[in-house]
């Protein structure tokens, strides 16, 4: 007669898992005394991280890289609270993560109990749906549904508490479901429309300057191959968001980079310029558009290709065609349409102009004066490591520098904590991304505030062999907090800056990591090869001046058109 | 009798936080709650949820965000809807009434995971 615990295991076995990020407590360990079997038989894997947080970005890592449910495990209280940053930095950026929490036994609910938490109190506002289960008899179908609730619709995370005492119950009748079944709910609905795809397309081949802005839905519905070549079919330069930034090779003549906030000057000058837009799988937030001012002057004429119709409800624009649907397939229906159309369009005009924007900022972006710069830092890495190796990032003035001048050259290479900007995502996600994928080189490019927050789970890397490599851009503060307290707090910088007192090489080696401290870009080089020959858990510690700022960069709420492209205490 | 902007809820039932879920959706918005009226309607434990609120800017959002919360079927709105609530007292028995008055033919928005209807 199985126990609860034997269910949620075999539900999760069922459901295709393969790896398990967690940590084990009182009230999730009958999951544990189960999953011994399955570990030893080489069924599933468990990743024990050094904090919960780790293990909800690890699995939030996986998803983001495999496009499968990344899964994680917590015990009760501090364990599951633990979760709410890893779980609220996947809901935000989509991406689907399983959580199973133990919790109390059923008695002990509201007791005060020794590490009781309101899971569901606090979980249901940082996830797509938590479900607490009542009868253990419930927990085969509620695995199943949260797997459909975190990939269908908007994917998202999800998390199934689970009292104590059902995970040690003994069931009867075992039903396992078929199809998941969840009252009021439902996937949004496609609607690709062939006239408003038509319409669509027309507006485009009308248009004078067009441009597409691809977001994350791109990312996550694989649909790269589908944008690139509706940009050479209608001679259409791309700029993106920093996560759809992932989506588009940037060898593409076409792509100008990411637009917004902390985005290029060429991508926002040709946002600013363009007359229609074709917006793809992006919901226009405030860090790609501080204002809404930049579209509804000159005319300009929107369409919007979006998975989930509310985000376009809520613009306060007018949005010249909605198309509601999953970005490939809308996408491929473009293409038909484009092709059964027969038109060619040229725009000498508009591609030249684009390319000049391009060359025009290129001064203000690739100074080489003293230090290290963090652009060539970046040109480097790029030089040195395979076209297909994955990038991780922090949060922090690093993640800005890696918006601009990270060169994605293939489709799902980078991932970051885009909408909650969550610093420490960096590392643990990387873990993730490499269990996800084993045969690529995984590099977590991080800034030294951001790395120290999870840098605890170097231990799980050299435990479990994980070969992750770090890149710590060490400025000894928090950087983005301090330019901005220089720009717009009248320098009055305060409660950002560290010591000196960490050293990155015995920092690595007191987790059994190997630890690099590079003082040129010959040393970068030959230690960034040397990681990856070793194929070893490694930190690089590469120093940047705590004056380099991450530009370009908008005011606050400011305009496009108010981009600062050079640091105003240096003059231009 | 009081007029004023109603939000029908038909959602489906399984605890309590569903009701949490539902009223911190409006919570977030900063919008405020006059009254909430709530009932089962069906076996499957459907519910109606009746929310009284006030207009703000940010209603619309709130109505989508409702829209789109699992567990929740659709979300109707009503505009001038008159309700009344009365406390009287008969022979020492207090009788509490709670009514809502909504017109046949009345315009109505209707949302459900990204389709509206009127």
């Amino acid at each position: 007669m199985p126990t609860g615990a034997k269910l949620v295991v075999e539900a999760l076995k069922r459901e295709g898992v393969k790896t398990i990020f967690g940590i084990p407590g009182l009230s999730n360990m009958p999951i544990y005394d189960e999953l011994v079997d399955y570990l030893r038989n080489e069924e599933i894997r468990h990743v024990l991280m050094r904090h919960e947080q780790g293990a909800a970005h690890a699995a939030d890592g996986y998803a983001r890289i495999s496009g499968k449910p990344g899964v994680c495990t917590a015990t009760s209280g501090p364990g599951s609270m633990n979760l709410v940053t890893g779980l609220i930095t996947a809901y935000w950026d989509n991406s689907p993560v399983i959580s199973i929490t133990g919790q109390v036994p059923k008695s002990y609910i509201g007791r005060k109990s020794f590490q009781e938490a309101d899971v569901v109190g606090v979980m249901q506002h940082v996830a797509k749906y938590v479900i607490q289960i009542k009868e253990a008899n419930e927990i085969p179908l509620w695995i199943k549904n949260a797997f459909y609730l975190a990939t269908s619709g908007k994917p998202g995370p999800v998390v199934v508490d689970i009292p104590r005492d059902l995970l040690n119950a003994n069931i009867n009748d075992v039903a396992w479901p078929e199809e998941p079944v969840v009252l009021g709910y439902r996937p949004f609905k496609s609607v690709i429309n062939p006239s408003d795809i038509t319409k669509a397309v027309r507006m485009l081949l009308d248009a004078e300057r067009p441009l597409i802005l691809v977001g994350a839905g791109v990312f996550w519905s694989d649909a790269t191959e589908e944008v690139i070549r509706l940009s050479e079919l209608l001679v259409c330069p791309i700029i993106s968001t920093l996560l759809g930034k992932s989506a588009v090779p940037h060898d593409y003549p076409l792509y100008l980079g990411v637009a917004g906030y902390y985005g290029r000057a060429e991508a926002n000058n040709a946002f600013l310029e363009a007359d229609v837009v074709l917006v793809v799988g992006a919901r226009l937030s405030d860090r790609t558009l501080p204002t809404y001012g930049d579209i509804t002057k000159d005319g300009k004429k929107l369409i919007i290709v979006n998975i989930d119709p509310t985000d376009v409800m809520k613009l306060p624009i007018k949005v010249d065609v909605e198309i509601y649907g999953d970005a490939k397939k809308v996408l491929k229906a473009f293409l038909e349409i484009i092709n059964s159309m027969g038109r060619k369009v040229s725009r000498i005009g508009w591609v030249s102009r684009v390319k000049e924007f391009k060359e025009y900022y290129s001064k203000y972006y690739y100074v080489d004066d003293d230090g290290l710069k963090p652009w060539k830092i970046l040109k480097i890495i790029r030089d040195v490591i395979p076209s297909d190796a994955i990038i991780t990032t922090g949060v922090g003035k690093h993640q800005m520098w890696i918006m601009n001048f990270w060169d994605v050259l293939k489709p799902r290479t980078l991932i970051t904590s885009g909408g909650m900007g969550t610093m420490g995502f960096g590392f643990p996600a990387a873990i993730g991304a490499k269990i996800a994928k084993p045969d690529r080189a995984v590099i977590n490019l991080d800034g030294d505030g951001s790395f120290l927050m999870t840098m605890n789970n170097l231990a799980t890397a050299v435990d479990y062999n994980i070969p992750v490599i770090t890149v710590v851009f060490d400025n000894r503060s928090l950087g983005l907090v301090r330019q901005v307290q220089e720009l717009f707090f009248k320098g009055r910088v305060v409660g950002v800056d560290f010591g000196m007192s960490t050293d990155y090489v015995k920092l690595a080696e007191s987790f059994g990591a190997v630890g690099y401290d590079v003082k040129d870009y010959n040393d970068l080089r030959a230690s960034l090869r040397k990681s990856l020959e070793d194929s070893v858990a490694s930190v690089i510690r590469v120093p940047v001046d705590r004056d380099e700022f991450a530009l370009p960069q908008l005011p606050p709420g400011g305009s496009l058109k108010e981009v600062i492209l050079y640091d105003p205490r240096k003059g231009c | 009798m009081t007029r004023g902007k109603v939000v029908k809820v038909v959602c489906h039932y399984r605890d309590a936080s569903l009701l949490e879920g539902l009223i911190s959706t409006l919570r977030k918005l900063l919008i405020d709650i006059d009254w909430i009226y709530g009932r089962m309607v069906g076996d499957d434990g459907t519910y109606e949820l009746y929310l009284g609120v006030k207009d703000s800017s940010n209603f619309l959002n709130a109505v989508l965000d409702l829209s789109t919360a699992v567990n929740v079927a659709r979300v109707e709105v009503f505009n001038n809807v008159d309700f009344d609530s009365r406390v009287s007292s008969e022979d020492g028995v207090v009788i509490e009434t709670f009514k809502i008055y909504i017109p046949k033919g009345i315009k109505t928005d209707c949302y459900s995971w990204g389709e509206v209807c009127g």
